[in-house]
């Protein structure tokens, strides 16, 4: 069976796309539907891993390019919406996936330098990428912009046990509740424009290939608070085709608000729901 | 006095009007020796000198850029100078050039950033060491309804509701800190909370236009007097990682507004301001 190809035409970025993580699976659950996705990586070293998921994309009938830029600084990204253009024309979905912890410090002790740098990539390059494709997607009368946020953007359940981790994600909660209030700003600023503005975040943490030992132990520990990269593809890409507008939602949420099924990558095989567990693979 | 402030040093960022000379008067009423921080000379902070002076309350002026890291580097340092160590710290000062989400320069982000949210975290970075040997801090953020989207329909033009977007992205990442910090100093007795106006707070820096304005639904408006006494409550008492609006604090607690110089009751949560 193929899949149907909703959002057949667009183009979509995605930003911090190299490795096996949620980026790729954006692309791909993109890509199943008909866009043509443009992947983004920081560094050089990232061609690599870019380049295996435009093979995954292309060998699954899709089409897939590729773009670098730093988006750590303001010139190496103030044309990257313009490169990812040039393969197949002008970006109508902006997913803002890429992020960074500069450093695993808590409040009273992060330096202004991992400061700074972490609202950098966190906060003022998805506004530069979304102010670059503003023109193109209001002349089209057409767009979605897709910032990516965390649970870490509330301080952490009472009682905190035995995990101390969580005071040194407060700055990087910081900087995603900034981009959450950017989101559902302009979403408000642009109503009536065609173009939506929303943002998915993971219940607690997603699995991807390279799941650290938080992940880990979360799925032994607490394997509802984990969820598979399918979930926030499937997620985006209900937000890409629905077009919901001003929300910043769970992915799960997402789901189970429009009742939809959990689709593998190839957007066909349904392997779940809003509520499916993880299953650990074997090691 | 009663409260334990008398012998608290405070230090005040954007002291020179609004809600950071309320607070500081307010605290001053309770004894404690006032220190403010203002960019650079004016007439502003001419008449916030004089007023201290003709309540012979105690106050001290830090001039400084909070936008350039560099220059704020030494700001406790020399707060601590005329009074002691600060045991008190109000992260009032903040910008907004309003403009809409959309189109707001990197350059206008950065700067906003700079004062309203890394420079507050610098302060809190440089006042914690002497807090925590003392066994003893307040911290206090001030932050903005701007924090939330405005509901639909607006109330007055839409731009007005866009344009402090980005302001709130910044108060939101001000506010996270806050509470991520009141998690990690749990059992120091440094207390860390945020204080917003429950909708607008009239100041002296309103136009004639927005005071008018408001005179046709006054409900939105409050008085310096609310922030102040809410200011007062969360440095006074022991609640830490809360985020809370003025007149809530005020009603859950079941406090009464007083007057600036703490002398008169002048009302409660729902009083509403003197719009003249």
């Amino acid at each position: 069976m193929t899949p149907i190809k909703t959002l057949d035409g667009r183009v979509a970025l995605i930003t911090g796309a190299t490795q096996d993580g949620i980026g790729r699976a954006t692309a791909r659950r993109l890509a199943s539907a008909g866009v043509s996705v443009v992947l983004h990586g920081s560094r050089d070293s990232s061609v690599p891993g870019l380049e295996d998921g435009c093979r995954i994309i292309t060998e699954a009938g899709g089409k897939a390019a590729f773009v670098v830029a730093d988006l750590a600084s303001d010139s190496a990204r103030a044309n990257l919406l313009e490169r990812a253009a040039a393969d197949f024309g002008p970006i109508s979905i902006l997913v803002n996936n890429a992020a960074a912890i500069t450093a695993y410090a808590p409040a009273s002790k992060i330096d202004f330098a991992a400061r700074d740098a972490m609202f950098e990539i966190n906060f003022h390059a998805p506004i530069d990428l979304i102010q670059q494709a503003l023109p193109a997607m209001r002349e089209a009368g057409w767009g979605r912009i897709i910032n990516l946020s965390s649970n870490s953007t509330s301080p952490p359940d009472l009682p905190m046990v035995g995990l101390p981790m969580m005071h040194k994600l407060a700055l990087y909660g910081a900087s995603k509740g900034a981009l959450d209030r950017y989101t559902v700003g302009l979403a408000a600023e642009l109503h009536g424009t065609g173009i939506s503005v929303s943002g998915v975040l993971p219940h607690a943490v997603a699995w991807v290939s390279n799941a650290d030992n938080l992940a880990r132990m979360m799925l032994k520990v607490a394997p509802h608070k984990v969820e598979t990269t399918e979930m926030m593809a499937e997620a985006i890409y209900l937000l890409t085709e629905t077009g919901l507008t001003g929300i910043v939602s769970e992915s799960r949420a997402i789901l189970q608000m429009l009742q939809r099924p959990l689709h593998a990558l190839d957007g066909v095989t349904v392997i779940g729901d809003a509520t499916s567990l993880v299953e650990e693979p074997a090691a | 006095m009663g409260s334990g402030l008398d012998s608290r040093v405070a230090f005040i960022t954007g002291g020179r009007r609004g809600i950071g000379r309320a607070i500081a008067k307010r605290l001053a009423a309770q004894g404690t020796s006032i220190v403010i921080g203002a960019e650079g000379p004016a007439p502003e902070v001419d008449e916030t000198i004089e007023m201290f002076e003709r309540a012979g309350q105690k106050l001290a002026v830090v001039h400084g850029d909070l936008s350039n890291p560099a220059a704020r580097g030494d700001t406790i340092a020399l707060a601590s100078e005329a009074f002691g160590p600060i045991d008190i710290l109000v992260n009032n000062a903040a910008c907004n050039p309003r403009t809409n989400p959309s189109m707001m320069t990197l350059k206008d982000r950065r700067w906003m950033f700079e004062i309203n949210f890394h420079s507050a975290v610098d302060l809190i970075q440089q006042a914690l060491p002497s807090m925590r040997e003392r066994g003893y801090g307040r911290i206090l953020n001030i932050l903005s309804g701007g924090m939330f989207q405005a509901p639909i329909p607006y109330p007055g033009a839409p731009d007005s509701s866009h344009s402090i977007a980005v302001y709130g992205a910044s108060k939101v990442a001000l506010e996270r800190v806050g509470t991520g910090l009141a998690r990690e100093l749990h059992g120091t007795n440094i207390c860390v909370n945020g204080l917003r106006p429950h909708r607008v707070c009239v100041t002296e820096a309103n136009s004639k236009a927005a005071i008018a304005a408001m005179r046709g639904n006054p409900e939105v408006a409050e008085g310096l007097e609310m922030m102040a006494e809410a200011g007062l409550l969360l440095i006074k008492g022991s609640l830490t990682g809360v985020s809370v609006s003025s007149r809530e604090l005020l009603f859950a607690t079941q406090s009464p507004l007083m007057s600036l110089d703490g002398s008169t009751v002048i009302g409660d949560a729902n009083t509403l301001p003197d719009l003249g």
